[in-house]
């Protein structure tokens, strides 16, 4: 049974990543903030939300995976069969994730760990962990927390990001590295994301029957994550001679994920997947034709093909008018528009993907979805 | 506690009420009579009786003579019609039976509810996992249940096996009567083996979850230690990358 909830919040990261994605590879170039998704030298207008929704989708991820393995558990399905699917669903999606990168980003960025890579090695990860006692995620999240500054510290994380994007040598260790702490979206610390929604979804979907209480345990244990994550970012800030320059991170980056960012993230969705639960599910129950439920089951169904889909609507014409106009395919990134006109775009194409693929449902047409489902169940 | 006597019974006649539990209790009409036909008052108590025991089988009057006294008696309500010199022995036998027979009543009705849940429990009497740990409190509850259940039980035995007094008196007589009538030692039987069964399962739901928990400490432990050696060879094997690399 789909949660109107995880729909309506993976739908509004749905949207935040196009509209970060279209104005970020379209128009860097102007004036404004650092924002969360960089690393401190690329501006971005004031009103682009990044650094909002891979956090928002890899936790939702694992938040689906538990509820998913529930129902396949109730429908009497063996633990073999729900870890064979898993597997396979991790490992189309991070073969996928490959292949998308050599046909988007060109195949020098092939290893530039991306969210699809990610979230295939989350699930097989999640798979391992399902069947041990709560605490060890836990365990395995605050592990991850720890070490990962360590880890880049030690790997030297600027030195792979000479200009604001990960740049990488094609050895077997900056692939290794680049997987593990360096990449985009390497496995620490965002494996602490799904990990924290497998943990939160019992407590959060478990709670339909009671009333929506202000001091919920997902709001409190949100409230504290967010008020440690100030108490860290205030203490790294004014206390710096406490650490080693390489293990200070006063920044709220997102590039590298700071622990700040780690922590203050995931307080944020507790609390807004907990709120989003009790009314959309609760109170104020969407019917399934609603225009809200439409709407979020529509662009959530299909987050992966929309993710391919819009990739290839605003990279691929920047690729070949680079090289039609005879310059690199790269000529015209983060260079061809003002980002208002990128803007713009972004909501075209939201609108364009909900007709589209509304109609793809309609006449029960293939998408990515459906063929991970057929290749994988 | 003294109640108002229905019309239609003579002068003379008294009407209590018993509370056994604070939902369970049983009226008991007590009708003096002289040498007069009892027949006209015996239907009138019937009446009386099966006033309460609509749609229940089970609760249907039922008779019993004794020594010119006559009983009519369901779960709900009992009539006493006999000489004024017999009315108190007779009502503390009938005081007596219902009693225990409330006792044996509730345990019947406890272990019918429980029996619904055995088929489902008795899966965790074989193996436990960690999807059944949010089960374990409820297991629990039905182990204590169990428990008491059998501890109730066995009070009640000394009173159901009771031996007949000798030289036999009417009370005793009257509760030997409505013991076989009511087959109070075949029902405390039929109990006592249907506890032996919720017994083996939740008892051994008990020791599978106490071994499971036990075990799962245990291994939360262990899982911390690997996620540390493995966190220590992740910072080994990156440091080890990382120079290997300049």
């Amino acid at each position: 049974m789909r949660q109107t909830s995880i729909d309506i919040l993976r739908t509004l990261a749905i949207f935040m990543m196009i509209q970060v994605h279209f104005v970020e590879n379209l128009s860097a170039e102007f004036e404004g903030w650092a924002g969360l998704s960089g690393s401190g030298a690329v501006p971005v207008p004031w009103w682009l939300m990044t650094g909002l929704g891979a956090p928002l989708f890899t936790f939702l991820s694992g938040v689906s995976y538990r509820l998913w393995v529930t129902a396949q558990e109730a429908r009497g399905r063996s633990d073999i069969e729900i870890s064979k699917v898993t597997i396979r669903r991790g490992l189309f999606l991070f073969g996928l994730g490959l292949i998308f990168n050599i046909f988007i980003w060109l195949p020098e960025d092939i290893f530039n760990w991306d969210i699809l890579t990610f979230t295939g090695s989350a699930l097989i990860i999640l798979n391992g962990i399902r069947r041990l006692p709560s605490s060890a995620p836990l365990a395995l999240c605050v592990v991850a927390l720890v070490i990962s500054p360590a880890l880049r510290s030690i790997a030297g994380y600027s030195g792979y990001w000479e200009h604001h994007y990960f740049d990488y040598e094609f050895t077997l260790v900056d692939v290794l590295l680049g997987f593990i702490t360096v990449g985009y979206f390497p496995v620490f610390p965002w494996i602490i994301f799904p990990l924290a929604g497998f943990l939160a979804s019992p407590l959060i979907f478990q709670m339909s029957q009671t009333p929506c209480r202000v001091l919920a345990v997902p709001v409190v244990v949100g409230a504290a994550l967010i008020a440690l994550s100030a108490i860290g970012h205030l203490g790294s800030t004014y206390l710096t001679f406490l650490l080693p320059l390489e293990l200070q991170t006063s920044r709220l980056t997102m590039f590298p994920a700071s622990t700040h960012y780690v922590l203050a993230m995931i307080g944020c969705i507790l609390i807004a997947l907990y709120f989003c639960h009790q009314a959309a599910d609760g109170s104020f129950r969407f019917l399934d034709n609603s225009s809200v439920s439409v709407c979020a089951t529509t662009f959530s169904s299909h987050s992966l093909s929309i993710y391919l889909l819009h990739h290839i609507v605003h990279i691929y014409p920047l690729w070949f008018y680079g090289l039609i106009t005879g310059n690199e395919p790269t000529a015209f990134w983060q260079n061809a528009m003002p980002s208002s006109m990128s803007l713009l775009l972004a909501i075209v194409f939201c609108v364009a993907c909900f007709f589209l693929f509304r109609w793809l449902d309609l006449h029960g047409k293939p998408t990515a979805e459906t063929a991970m489902r057929w290749i994988c169940d | 506690m003294n109640l108002q006597v229905p019309d239609g019974f003579p002068n003379g006649s008294k009407l209590e009420r018993i509370s056994f539990r604070p939902d369970h209790g049983l009226q008991i009409l007590v009708v003096p009579t002289t040498e007069e036909p009892v027949s006209q008052l015996l239907a009138q108590a019937c009446d009386w009786v099966a006033a309460v025991s609509v749609g229940n089988d089970a609760n249907k009057p039922q008779t019993l003579s004794l020594y010119g006294a006559q009983i009519i008696w369901n779960s709900l309500r009992a009539t006493i019609i006999a000489p004024p010199e017999k009315t108190g022995p007779i009502l503390l036998a009938l005081t007596d039976f219902f009693l225990y027979d409330a006792a044996l009543s509730e345990i019947e009705t406890e272990i019918d509810d429980a029996w619904p849940h055995i088929k489902t429990d008795a899966a965790f009497a074989f193996e436990f996992s960690e999807r059944a740990v949010p089960k374990r409190h409820e297991l629990s509850k039905r182990f204590e249940n169990t428990v008491s259940m059998r501890a109730r039980l066995a009070r009640l035995a000394p009173h159901v096996h009771r031996l007949s007094t000798h030289p036999a008196t009417i009370t005793s007589q009257l509760n030997e009567r409505l013991r076989e009538r009511t087959r109070m030692v075949s029902r405390f039987e039929f109990l006592s083996s249907q506890l032996d069964v919720l017994e083996d399962v939740y008892g051994m739901c008990g020791q599978r979850v106490s071994d499971f928990m036990l075990a799962r400490q245990q291994i939360i432990l262990e899982w911390a230690i690997v996620f540390l050696l493995a966190a220590e060879l992740l910072l080994l094997v990156t440091d080890l990358m990382a120079s290997v690399g300049t």
